[in-house]
């Protein structure tokens, strides 16, 4: 079982790989879209989540939930429900 | 509740019955700002309007794939045959290119007479060697569409029917809503789809013109346009051909099955008008799309250029302003007007293949459905922009 910490983490080094920067320059409550996230890159980070935690994401969930903090914890929720 | 959390189009439920949630959208706004940065066009009025609008363009799906292929070539991931099918969608493409391949296309489209021969022909063979107990959707709804169009391209039926699956993720591209799994099995379907056209069309000779990928062989070679162009669109032609019809026939039968005194009524001269109620009443495409090439109002919404537009046809066609009771199923009103083949320049090359293909299907199947009965619940896909059925399961009495 994952700790949305854990979680938050994961979201922030694989943000900060599709966005070639540091993770810890990446706020948990800057939108993704500022971020500077598009339709495309945030895909492919969706799509690495649902690898590296073997679960199915809605591709919508990252607009439902549009920062780091908000779309950890629905991913957190996500994994609990499916365990 | 805020409008834009009520447009849920990808979450399943939403889908196997959206009606109710657009009537709640379109009385509070005919147009809104998605989550995801699109504008949602919902009444009928604003919907024709951006299809008949010039300055309102097409190929932000192509635009996108582009990009996708730029960022996967980064992680060593190819999407290359994904992008030559899309850039090669005649949906996607604008004038001036659009007018010159739509025209040579027209030119060239199988008449009526031929086409209602031969889908009465099909439809003949595929209602005689119909089982017990089987899903109508696999065994009549998407076999008669795929023959349909494997006829008119003269490319082999059993290829098609292998490529069904294929078909239906290509054409599920030109939807916004896809994850990045379902893009891995685009291409891998794409490639397939490619592989095959392409060994086909090295089979065609252009100068027996007895198929339409025949003609479309010798117009490319008089054009000098380029011939591997000529072997996406003929897998365009393949996909948009099946998977909207085969949603059409579906429902059509579906309605018969589940309204038996519908079906005491049902005689020849009233197919034509319950085919076009249908189409107005379960638009098979839920969903279409624009770009704005220059601001403009829409509803008294302020749009910058650039906007993306996303068209929902199945609203439209809903929508009370429009068409009086608008959930009823009502074959003497004029329902014509419905929006499913889209209206203006890119109006469906094959709404009158589609419609002869449901006419004839119906003459041969409404003397036996009386015979049948729904086994199971219905399943549907998981996209709206093609919202189709997955399964319907009948036995068959006596
Ligand atoms: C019930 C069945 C069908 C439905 C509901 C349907 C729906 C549509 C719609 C809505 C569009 C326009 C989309 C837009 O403007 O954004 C379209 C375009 C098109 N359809 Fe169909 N279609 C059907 C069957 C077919 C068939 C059988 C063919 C034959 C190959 C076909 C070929 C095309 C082509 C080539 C276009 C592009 C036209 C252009 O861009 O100029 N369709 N269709």
């Amino acid at each position: 079982m994952k700790h949305q910490d854990e979680v938050t983490s994961l979201v922030k080094t694989l943000i900060a790989k599709e966005l070639k920067v540091a993770p810890d320059s990446i706020g948990e409550d800057v939108s993704f879209h500022d971020l500077g996230l598009d339709s495309v890159n945030s895909l492919f980070l969706l799509g690495d989540l649902e690898q590296k935690l073997n679960l199915d994401i809605d591709p919508l969930s990252l607009y439902d939930n549009p920062t780091v903090s908000s779309f950890s914890n629905f991913i957190s929720t996500l994994i609990s429900e499916n365990i | 509740m805020k409008t834009s959390e009520l447009w849920k189009p990808s979450n399943l439920d939403f889908i196997q019955n959206p009606y109710p949630s657009y009537h709640k959208i379109r009385e509070s706004t005919p147009i809104f700002k998605a989550t995801t940065g699109d504008y949602v066009v919902m009444s009928y009025d604003l919907v024709r309007q951006v299809l008949h609008d010039p300055s309102c363009l097409t190929g932000s799906r192509v635009e996108w794939v582009n990009k996708l292929q730029g960022y996967a070539s980064n992680r060593n991931i190819d999407f290359d045959a994904t992008s030559a099918i899309i850039s090669s969608m005649l949906i996607q493409i604008n004038p001036p290119d659009h007018t010159e391949l739509r025209s040579l296309l027209a030119k060239n489209w199988p008449t009526k007479d031929l086409l209602s021969a031969m889908a009465q022909q099909l439809s003949t063979d595929i209602a005689g060697k119909l089982p017990k107990q089987f899903n109508l959707v696999t065994a009549i709804a998407k076999k008669l569409p795929m023959q349909m169009i494997c006829h008119v391209l003269g490319f082999p039926s059993d290829q098609g029917e292998r490529h069904l699956n294929d078909g239906l993720r290509l054409v599920q591209l030109l939807g916004p809503y896809l994850s990045f799994r379902d893009l891995l099995q685009t291409q891998k379907a794409a490639e397939r789809l490619l592989d095959s056209f392409q060994n086909f069309y090295d089979t065609v000779d252009p100068n027996k013109p007895a198929n339409l990928s025949a003609k479309i062989k010798q117009a490319y070679r008089n054009n000098g346009r380029k011939q591997d162009e000529a072997v996406t669109l003929l897998i365009f032609l393949f996909i948009a051909g099946f998977e909207t019809t085969s949603t059409l026939l579906s429902q059509c039968l579906l309605l018969l099955l589940n309204n038996k005194a519908l079906l005491g009524k049902m005689d020849q001269p009233s197919l034509p008008a319950f085919v076009s109620e249908v189409l107005r009443l379960h638009s098979p495409v839920q969903i279409t799309g624009r770009k704005t090439s220059q601001e403009m109002v829409l509803g008294g919404v302020h749009l910058p250029v650039g906007s993306i537009l996303t068209l929902c046809v199945g609203a439209a066609n809903r929508d009370p302003k429009h068409f009086k009771n608008p959930d009823a199923l009502d074959i003497s009103r004029d329902s014509k007007q419905h929006l499913s083949f889209g209206y203006g320049i890119h109006h469906c090359l094959g709404s009158q293949m589609a419609q002869i293909e449901a006419i004839e299907m119906l003459k041969i199947m409404i003397p036996i459905l009386g015979q049948f009965n729904l086994t199971g619940p219905i399943k549907w896909e998981n996209k709206l922009t093609i919202r189709s059925v997955r399964e319907i399961n009948v036995t068959r009495n006596g």
